[in-house]
C-alpha cells in the first residue's frame, strides 16, 4: 500500500503509524494509513478537509485512540485506553501537538494557561513567579514573545497561537505534531512559525505539520504525505520533483484541479454600505484591537477587501458590521438606512440582508451540538417552515443544496456538526450564509478568513460564491489574511493598521506595496 | 441500544444495590422489604393508583423543567411557581358558583394555573435576558419569595376562617378521580400529565420556536450572532416552563384535596427537576423517570414501619449521582466488548 514503502528504517521513526483505521459512527476517517515521523525532518500532511489530517494527527499525539493498527512512539507501542482522559503518555514520551483549535483558558492569563496542569509551587503555595522567567526566556530564545500578563481573550489570534506552540516546547519535545498552525496567522505570522519549525527539526526534533497550504509545503517540508478520504494516496519526498510540484500535489489531493475564481469587472452600481467614523475602544468584548475612526463605502456588486496584520482592528470591524458589538461612536448605513446598533441589532440586520461568514465559527457560525443539517438552517427557520412548522424535507434540501455545493463531507446531515472536520464545518456555515434567499434579497456579505483551514477545492467554490453574491448586487466586504486572495476577488483593498485605514488600494497592487502598507 | 436507556438502567441497578446495602446495615431483610415495597405501591390497585398520582405531578414539574433545560436554562423556580398556581387555582376556585359544569370549570382553572405560572417565571426570564442574572440564583429567590407569599396570603384572608388552606372547591372545579384504582388520589390529571410530556417532545422537534430553543441549548453565541432572539426566546421558554408548571397544581388542588394550603405540592418542582436531568431530553425517560420516583416515593411510605422512608431519600439521590457517573462508567465498562463489533 502506498506510504508504507517509505518506512525504510522503522527503527529511526520517533512515531510510527501502521495500517490506522479510525472510524466516527458510520463513518470511516481513517483507513489503512501509514506515518512515519522522523527526527530531524519537517512532515507535511496535506490533503482536503475531512480527508483525515486531524485525525491522523490526534492518534499520532496519543489523543484518541486508534480502532485498528499500530502507534509506535519512540520504538515501543503507545496504547491509549479508552474513556482516557488525555494525551498524558504520549506527552511524557515527548510528543507535543498543537491542535487546530485553540486549546486556552480565555479568562486566564498566558502564563496561567501554561501552568496549567502543572502548577509550580513553593510552599505549597502557587508560585508562578520562576515558570514566568523559564517562559520568557524560551520566549525570547525562539522568537514568540508574547504578553504572558493579559488575558488569552485580550490576545490576538497570532498571540494565541504562539503561547500555544510556547505550551508546545516548553519541555523540550522530541516529536512536535503542528495541526494546521498558519491557517489563522497573517502571512509574516506563518512565515515565523514556519522557520522555526524548520529550525526545530534542524535540533533534531520530529516534526509533522498539516497544511492546506502547498507553497508552504515546497519551502519548509522534507517530505510529503497527501491523504485523501482517509487513505494514503501518496508520499514523496520534498527533494523529488514529485514533491516540489505544487499542481500535481493539488491533483493528488482533490482528484483534480479546481477552476481559479476572479472578481467581475469594476462594478458600477450604486453605494450600498456607507460606514463613517466607526470607533471601538480596546478591550470591548472580544473585539481585540480598537477601532478609530474607519470611513468607507462599498457599491453593489463591488468586493472591498479588508487587509491587515491580525489585531490591528479587523475583529472589531466584523463584529460591529454584524451587531454583535456596539461601536463607540460613528454609523453603519445600508441602502440609506442607518443600522441599529442595540439588542435586536442582529437580528435586524439579517432581515435587511446581511449575510455573516464569522472569522470565529465557533462563537458565532455554528453549534457542535446541532445536527449538520440544522447547522445549514441556523438562524434561517422562517425559509424552511410554513406557520411556525418546520418542514423537514426542505431541510434536507438545503443540506443536500450544501453538500453538492459545497462538496459537504460527510453527506450524512443527521451527524453532530462537532463530528465534522474543522474545514466542512466552515463549508457548512458558507453554505448557510450565502444561501440562495427566496424573500429578502442578499445586500450585504461580511466574508471574515472565509476560506481559511478549507482545503483548495471548496476555497474555490466559497470565492466563486462571494463573486456571483457580488454578481447578483450585493455589496461584499472581504476581511481575509490571505493577500492572493484579495488580490484576485477585490475591485479595491484597505489596509487596516492600528485600528484605521491606513491606505486603499485598487486591485492590481504588489503584494509588497500591500505587506509595507500593513506594517506601516 | 440507546446511551440515555442504558444509563438509566445502569443507575437503577447500582442504586437498587446501594438500596439493598442500606436496607442490610439496618437489620432487615432486603427481600422481605422489597416485596413489601413492591406490595405497596405496583402490587395492589390502591398502591398503584397512588403512584400515578405522584408521577402526575413529577411528569408535569418535569416537563416544565425539561423546557427550559433544552434552552440551556437550568429551571429551578419550578417548585415556587408551582406553589403560587396552587394558591391561585385554589383562591379562584373557591370562588366559583357552587354548580358550576365542569366544562366551564376545568379549562377555567388550568388556566388560571399556566398563567399564574407563567407570571410568576416571567421574571426569572427578564432578569436573565435583560440583566444577564444567571436564572439559578433568581430561580431560588423566586421560590423563597413563593413560599413566603403563600404563606402571608394565606394568613391574611385567603385561607378559611380557622383554617390553613383555602375554601373547598365547586363539586364541578374537581378532577375526575380514576375508578379503577378505588381509594387513591389517582384522577384524569395523569392524562394532562401525558399530553404535556407528548405535547413538548413534538413541538420542539417540530416548530420554528422548537428548534430554535434548541440552537440557543447547543449554542447562545451562535444562536444570537444568527439572528435569533435570543433575549425574547429565553423570555418565552421561562414563561412557558412556568405555564406547564402552573398545570402542575391541578392535580393536587383540583385532583387530590379540593383546596390550596402551605406546603401542598412537597417540593415536587426538584422532583421533577431530577427526572428531567435524568432523563435528558428523552420522552419516554421522562415518563419512565417521573415513574421510578413515584414508586420510590411511594414506597417509602410502604415500607416507613420497619425502614424510616429517608433511606429512600438517599437512594433518590444516590440515582442522581449514579446518572451523572454512569455515561462514563459505561464507556469503560464497555470498552471490551464493543471492540470486535465495531471490528465486524
Amino acid at each position: 500500500m502506498p506510504g508504507l514503502e517509505s518506512v525504510e528504517n522503522e527503527t529511526r521513526a520517533r512515531v510510527l503509524l501502521k495500517d490506522i483505521e479510525k472510524r466516527f459512527g458510520a463513518t470511516r476517517a481513517l483507513d489503512c494509513a501509514s506515518l512515519a515521523l522522523f527526527a530531524g525532518r519537517v512532515h507535511a500532511i496535506v490533503g482536503e478537509n475531512g480527508a483525515g489530517k486531524s485525525t491522523l494527527l490526534k492518534i499520532a499525539g496519543g489523543v484518541i485512540p486508534t480502532d485498528r493498527g499500530t502507534v509506535e512512539v519512540l520504538g515501543s507501542e503507545l496504547r491509549v485506553p479508552r474513556g482516557s482522559t488525555g494525551p498524558r503518555e504520549a506527552i511524557r514520551r515527548g510528543v507535543a501537538m498543537v491542535h487546530q483549535h485553540f486549546m486556552l483558558v480565555p479568562t486566564l492569563t498566558g502564563l496561567e494557561n501554561l501552568a496549567l496542569g502543572e502548577e509550580p509551587t513553593r510552599f505549597a503555595l502557587l508560585d508562578l513567579a520562576p515558570l514566568a522567567a523559564e517562559i520568557e526566556r524560551l520566549a525570547r530564545s525562539l522568537s514568540l514573545e508574547v504578553p504572558l500578563d493579559v488575558p488569552v481573550a485580550r490576545l490576538s489570534i497570532g498571540e494565541r497561537q504562539r503561547l500555544e506552540l510556547l505550551r508546545a516546547l516548553r519541555h523540550a519535545p522530541k516529536v512536535l505534531v503542528l495541526d494546521e498552525p498558519t491557517a489563522v496567522l497573517a502571512p509574516t505570522e506563518a512565515r515565523a512559525v514556519l522557520t522555526l519549525a524548520k529550525e526545530l527539526a534542524s535540533r533534531g526534533v520530529a516534526v509533522a505539520l498539516v497544511t492546506h497550504h502547498l507553497d508552504e509545503v515546497v519551502e519548509f517540508a522534507d517530505e510529503v504525505t497527501v491523504l485523501r478520504r482517509g487513505k494514503v494516496v501518496a508520499h514523496h519526498p520534498v527533494g523529488d520533483a514529485a514533491g516540489r510540484d505544487v499542481r500535481r500535489l493539488a491533483r493528488e489531493a482533490v482528484g483534480e484541479e479546481p477552476e481559479s475564481v476572479a472578481r467581475a469587472a469594476t462594478p458600477a452600481g450604486a453605494v450600498r454600505l456607507r460606514v463613517k467614523n466607526l470607533s471601538v475602544h480596546a478591550g470591548e468584548e472580544g473585539a481585540g484591537a480598537p477601532l478609530r475612526a474607519v470611513s468607507f463605502d462599498v457599491a453593489a456588486g463591488e468586493i472591498v477587501g479588508v487587509a491587515g496584520v491580525e489585531g490591528n482592528g479587523q475583529h472589531a470591524l466584523e463584529l460591529v458590521l454584524a451587531g454583535v458589538l456596539a461601536p463607540a461612536s460613528g454609523t453603519v448605513v445600508l441602502d440609506g438606512e442607518e443600522l441599529p446598533s442595540h439588542d435586536r441589532a442582529i437580528a435586524e440586520r439579517r432581515r435587511r440582508g446581511l449575510a455573516w461568514i464569522p472569522s470565529d465559527r465557533h462563537a458565532h457560525g455554528m453549534a457542535e451540538g446541532l445536527p449538520a443539517r440544522d447547522v445549514v438552517v441556523l438562524g434561517a427557520l422562517a425559509e424552511v417552515s410554513h406557520r411556525g412548522l418546520v418542514d423537514e424535507a426542505a431541510i434536507d434540501r438545503s443540506f443536500a443544496d450544501a453538500v453538492q455545493r459545497l462538496e459537504v463531507r460527510p453527506d450524512d446531515g443527521s451527524l453532530l456538526a462537532g463530528s465534522y472536520s474543522g474545514g466542512n464545518q466552515q463549508k457548512l456555515v458558507v453554505a448557510r450564509e450565502l444561501r440562495a434567499r427566496k424573500d429578502s434579497p442578499l445586500r450585504l456579505v461580511l466574508a471574515a478568513q472565509p476560506t481559511r483551514g478549507v482545503d483548495v477545492r471548496a476555497a474555490a467554490a466559497i470565492r466563486k460564491a462571494l463573486v456571483d453574491a457580488a454578481g447578483a448586487g450585493a455589496s461584499v466586504l472581504l476581511v481575509s489574511s490571505d493577500l492572493d486572495e484579495l488580490r484576485t476577488l477585490c475591485h479595491r483593498i484597505l489596509v487596516l493598521r492600528s485600528g484605521a485605514v491606513a491606505a486603499t488600494f485598487p486591485a492590481d497592487v504588489s503584494v509588497a506595496s500591500l505587506g509595507q502598507a500593513m506594517l506601516g | 441500544m440507546n446511551a440515555r436507556v442504558r444509563t438509566l438502567l445502569l443507575a437503577t441497578l447500582l442504586s437498587a444495590i446501594a438500596f439493598e446495602l442500606a436496607v442490610l446495615a439496618w437489620g432487615e431483610s432486603p427481600g422481605s422489604i422489597l416485596a413489601q415495597l413492591f406490595a405497596g405501591t405496583w402490587g395492589t390497585r390502591y398502591g398503584t393508583g397512588q403512584v400515578l398520582f405522584k408521577a402526575t405531578s413529577i411528569a408535569i414539574a418535569g416537563a416544565a423543567a425539561q423546557i427550559a433545560l433544552r434552552a440551556g436554562l437550568f429551571q429551578i423556580g419550578v417548585d415556587g411557581a408551582i406553589a403560587v398556581s396552587a394558591l391561585a387555582v385554589g383562591a379562584i376556585g373557591a370562588t366559583l358558583p357552587a354548580g358550576i359544569s365542569p366544562f366551564v370549570a376545568w379549562p377555567l382553572l388550568a388556566g388560571v394555573g399556566a398563567a399564574a405560572g407563567a407570571v410568576w417565571t416571567l421574571p426569572i426570564g427578564v432578569l436573565r435576558a435583560r440583566f444577564s442574572a444567571h436564572e439559578v440564583i433568581s430561580g431560588i429567590m423566586m421560590n423563597k419569595i413563593a413560599a413566603a407569599t403563600v404563606g402571608y396570603l394565606l394568613s391574611r384572608g385567603l385561607a378559611e376562617k380557622a383554617s390553613v388552606h383555602t375554601s373547598p372547591l365547586p363539586l364541578g372545579a374537581r378532577l375526575v378521580r380514576l375508578g379503577v384504582f378505588p381509594g387513591s388520589a389517582a384522577n384524569v390529571a395523569v392524562v394532562v400529565a401525558i399530553a404535556i410530556v407528548l405535547g413538548w417532545a413534538w413541538f420542539a422537534r417540530r416548530t420554528v420556536f422548537g428548534r430554535e430553543v434548541e440552537a440557543i441549548g447547543a449554542s447562545e453565541s451562535a444562536a444570537r450572532a444568527t439572528g435569533i432572539g435570543l433575549a425574547r426566546r429565553q423570555m418565552q421558554v421561562l414563561a412557558l416552563s412556568g405555564a406547564v408548571a402552573g398545570l402542575a397544581a391541578l392535580n393536587d388542588v383540583m385532583g387530590y384535596k379540593g383546596y390550596a394550603e402551605e406546603g401542598l405540592s412537597g417540593g415536587v418542582g426538584f422532583t421533577g427537576l431530577a427526572a428531567a436531568l435524568l432523563a435528558g431530553r428523552s420522552t419516554a425517560g421522562l415518563l419512565f423517570s417521573a415513574l421510578f420516583f413515584a414508586t420510590l416515593s411511594q414506597g417509602g411510605l410502604s415500607i416507613n414501619a420497619r425502614i424510616p422512608m429517608e433511606i429512600v431519600d438517599v437512594v433518590v439521590a444516590l440515582v442522581i449521582l449514579f446518572v451523572a457517573v454512569a455515561p462514563e462508567l459505561d464507556a469503560r465498562l464497555g470498552s471490551a466488548d464493543e471492540r470486535p463489533e465495531e471490528r465486524a
